[in-house]
């Protein structure tokens, strides 16, 4: 008897523990691997899905990967719409980006997006947010140059390894988007990727572009890769990534140095509610390209290749931070931000006129790169 | 016919399942978020807060010299004031565990599993409950040992494999909200889950040594413990903003984390907490509840005999105490004032009833004593 109902106890655990009332075997999905939002001219949303294709065999080409195209009023409605012409539904668990056209950026803002991304339990949390710099965001996904056999893959692998490479552009997963959002005295900043023209052809690849940063829930403006490189940099997210400058006092080539590590540290001085923000940058380096002839000067070059990159980053931070405040009027290096978690009653006192104060906020910028080594070449 | 008493528990089993039961829905639930960053120090308050309402707990035991709660309970009240202090104390059990087991049905229908109705999964969760319940006290004690090394063993997990995302600043800045929030906070994180530990007063008499204080702060303890490190992982993880916006802050918590790009979507990993340590939630108020109503029936000795009848009607509860997700989640804010009279005014009036008693069967024993002379 006893051994009757353990049998009876442990077959209806199996229910909700291992077993599914809705179970949907590959066959009956659409895997996702990408979406893009567009605004249709009816003023709907235009989605398109990059939908893996696996009525091929993968063995011998690869995966590749499809385009879906579908309108509704809102995002869902597109997406079950989208069903209309697919036979199986789509599966949102293994999806990586979402890209936004720049119109939907301008005009709807993030919030929907945010929102539907965030409800929703299929989509994943870590997806990265896009921001398409073509005149739309399916645009980026039709693209037909693929390395890991879906566009969405390749940005979402771009990405994840950029500020150790290259340093172009910003990752921005949902859930960190959304707690930068709501957060006070913080903007948010999106990667940007838009398709470069290869020479001598027609064709075009999708490339990292830089970063797009916001006003509230709208889109501000972009900034250029090699911009994005110094808003990293304040950011402490950089870990790579190079600086190439020119001094015609050591060698008539450009001078190379690849970046190691970067410490950065913001703070600031209130007096009598005038606030004054200090960043300081610390950049370990080292020697990439070098090419000099030791006969053309003997006084300590390493000394004066120092102090000539941190002239050029210096200068560089100081453009980005006033572009910033000035033209785009956002406040995406979380400067509020730094005051609202350090001195809570300073930012209550002065939160409500923080935009405009943010906008003639002076800056002081100190830059101290250390070369730590050479490489496998002396340096004369 | 075997009784509480025959199966005696050992102390540290005891703080074992006021662990897990503490644990319980709060794996899922999260710990009280409206306080976002601030959460963790509401939880301190919150702690201290059930510092003497426990203290009047183990006091309550203490008084009862070891014999059964609700006999003692029958015996200081008279008849029928007795009957009623024991069926208020039924109920709250008994619908201590519906709520459990809905949270559990509603979450699994949000995340994971939107067609499949409610019923089946209610069912076989409290079948579960209701055998452990059948087993009596030792079979819960030692399935909170396996209960809690899993649950413990997958919190230790999740937090190493959230580090790489955690972030310190979330923390800041502190203090933002004002004390009457703060406090407001902390009262609900007292309510739930702290307080809930009413449900042991029937069972603390089961472990024959070690004094019910040492159990009962112990637990206090260690639970709090593990609740820290929940909010802590959350907070830092999610972010507060994120963290106050999610229903199951925990469960998305798991889903971000990774180890290194191989391992990865492990949040099913946190449903497993959920149902171990809700399974050990819901067998405590039910066999509480059970022993109660034995008492109440006037059948102490036919436990087995009413598990089934209050199976069905913990079922019934489940499924008739909210119309949806968003009424459940809305009766939180509630449920503080409704589980107050449950969880100290109803205790409160048993102490001192328990300590007037105690005091005049000592004043009568040392009048006795004294006449002869």
């Amino acid at each position: 008897m006893k051994r009757c109902l353990c049998a009876l106890l442990a077959a209806c655990l199996m229910l909700p523990l291992a077993g599914c009332w809705n179970y949907r075997g590959l066959n009956e999905m659409t895997i996702v691997a990408g979406m893009a939002i567009d605004e249709a001219d009816d003023g709907q949303y235009l989605m398109t899905f990059e939908v893996m294709d696996l009525s091929q065999p993968t063995k011998t080409e690869g995966p590749n990967s499809n385009l879906v195209f579908a309108k509704g009023g809102s995002i869902l409605e597109a997406i079950r719409n989208a069903k209309r012409q697919l036979a199986s539904k789509l599966y949102f668990g293994n999806m990586q980006i979402m890209v936004i056209s720049h119109q939907v950026a301008e005009r709807e803002g993030l919030d929907a997006v945010l929102d539907f991304a965030l409800r929703d339990s299929e989509m994943r949390e870590t997806m990265e947010l896009v921001v398409s710099r073509e005149e739309t965001a399916r645009a980026i996904l039709s693209n037909d140059e693929k390395i890991s056999g879906a566009v969405s893959y390749d940005i979402s692998r771009i990405i994840r390894e950029d500020a150790k490479v290259t340093g172009s552009v910003f990752s921005a997963q949902f859930y960190r988007i959304y707690d930068d959002s709501r957060t006070p005295g913080i903007n948010v900043v999106l990667p940007v990727f838009y398709l470069a023209p290869e020479p001598d052809s027609d064709k075009k690849h999708v490339e990292a572009y830089g970063c797009a940063v916001f006003k509230g829930s709208l889109l501000a403006g972009f900034f250029s890769a090699e911009e994005t490189k110094y808003l990293l940099m304040v950011n402490g997210l950089l870990t790579g990534g190079v600086l190439t400058f020119y001094v015609p006092e050591i060698t008539k080539n450009n001078i190379t140095l690849e970046i190691k590590k970067v410490d950065s540290s913001m703070s600031y001085e209130n007096n009598d509610g005038k606030i004054a923000m200090k960043l300081s940058v610390k950049i370990n380096a080292y020697f990439a390209e070098f090419p000099h002839n030791k006969n053309e000067g003997n006084h300590p070059v390493l000394d004066q290749v120092e102090r000539s990159a941190e002239n050029l980053v210096r200068e560089e931070l100081q453009s980005v931070i006033k572009k910033l405040q000035t033209q785009y009027q956002s406040d995406a290096l979380g400067m509020g931000r730094l005051i609202y978690r350090t001195n809570l009653p300073l930012w209550r006192q002065i939160s409500g006129r923080w935009n405009e104060m943010y906008q003639t906020l002076p800056v002081d910028v100190t830059v101290k790169i250390h070369l730590a080594n050479t490489a496998m070449v002396r340096e004369s | 016919m075997k009784t509480i008493h025959d199966n005696p528990v050992s102390s540290r089993e005891m703080v074992r399942m006021i662990i897990l039961f503490v644990f319980g829905s709060s794996v899922v639930m999260g710990v009280n978020p409206r306080t976002m960053q601030d959460a963790w120090i509401c939880l301190l308050i919150a702690a201290a807060i059930s510092v003497p309402v426990f203290f009047i707990y183990a006091r309550i035991m203490h008084l009862m010299d070891g014999k059964d709660f609700f006999t003692c309970v029958l015996d200081w009240f008279g008849g029928i004031p007795g009957r009623i202090v024991i069926a208020l104390l039924v109920w709250y059990y008994l619908y201590l565990a519906a709520v459990v087991v809905r949270n559990f049905s509603e979450f699994m229908e949000i995340v994971a599993m939107p067609e499949t109705p409610q019923i089946p999964m209610m069912i076989s969760f409290l079948l579960v409950s209701a055998y452990l319940c059948k087993s009596r006290i030792q079979v819960i004690s030692q399935w909170s040992i396996v209960g809690l090394c899993i649950t413990v063993g997958i919190m230790i997990i999740t937090v190493l494999s959230t580090v790489a995302s955690m972030r310190p600043q979330n923390l800041l800045p502190i203090l933002e909200h004002s004390p009457p929030v703060m406090m407001k906070s902390s009262f609900e994180i007292f309510a739930f889950p702290f307080a809930e530990c009413v449900v042991f007063l029937p069972l603390i008499s089961a472990a024959k040594h070690g004094s019910p204080y040492k159990v009962f702060f112990k637990g206090l303890f260690y639970s709090t413990l593990v609740l820290m490190v929940i909010i802590l992982r959350n907070v830092l993880t999610l972010g507060p903003q994120l963290m106050e916006a999610e229903y199951f802050p925990s469960y998305s918590c798991a889903r971000i984390m990774e180890i290194g790009s191989f391992l990865s979507r492990i949040e099913g990993t946190i449903s497993i907490n959920f149902i171990v340590s809700g399974l050990t939630k819901t067998s405590l108020c039910l066999y509480s509840g059970a022993l109660g109503l034995a008492k109440l029936l006037n059948v102490p000795n036919k436990l087995d005999l009413i598990i089934m009848p209050i199976f069905l009607f913990v079922l019934m509860l489940c499924a008739l105490s909210y119309t949806d997700a968003v009424q459940m989640f809305n009766f939180l804010d509630f449920y503080p004032f409704y589980a107050l009279p449950f969880q100290v005014i109803v205790p409160v009036v048993i102490w001192l009833v328990g300590e007037w008693k105690a005091h005049s069967k000592k004043t009568s024993s040392v009048q006795t004593a004294s006449q002869p002379s």
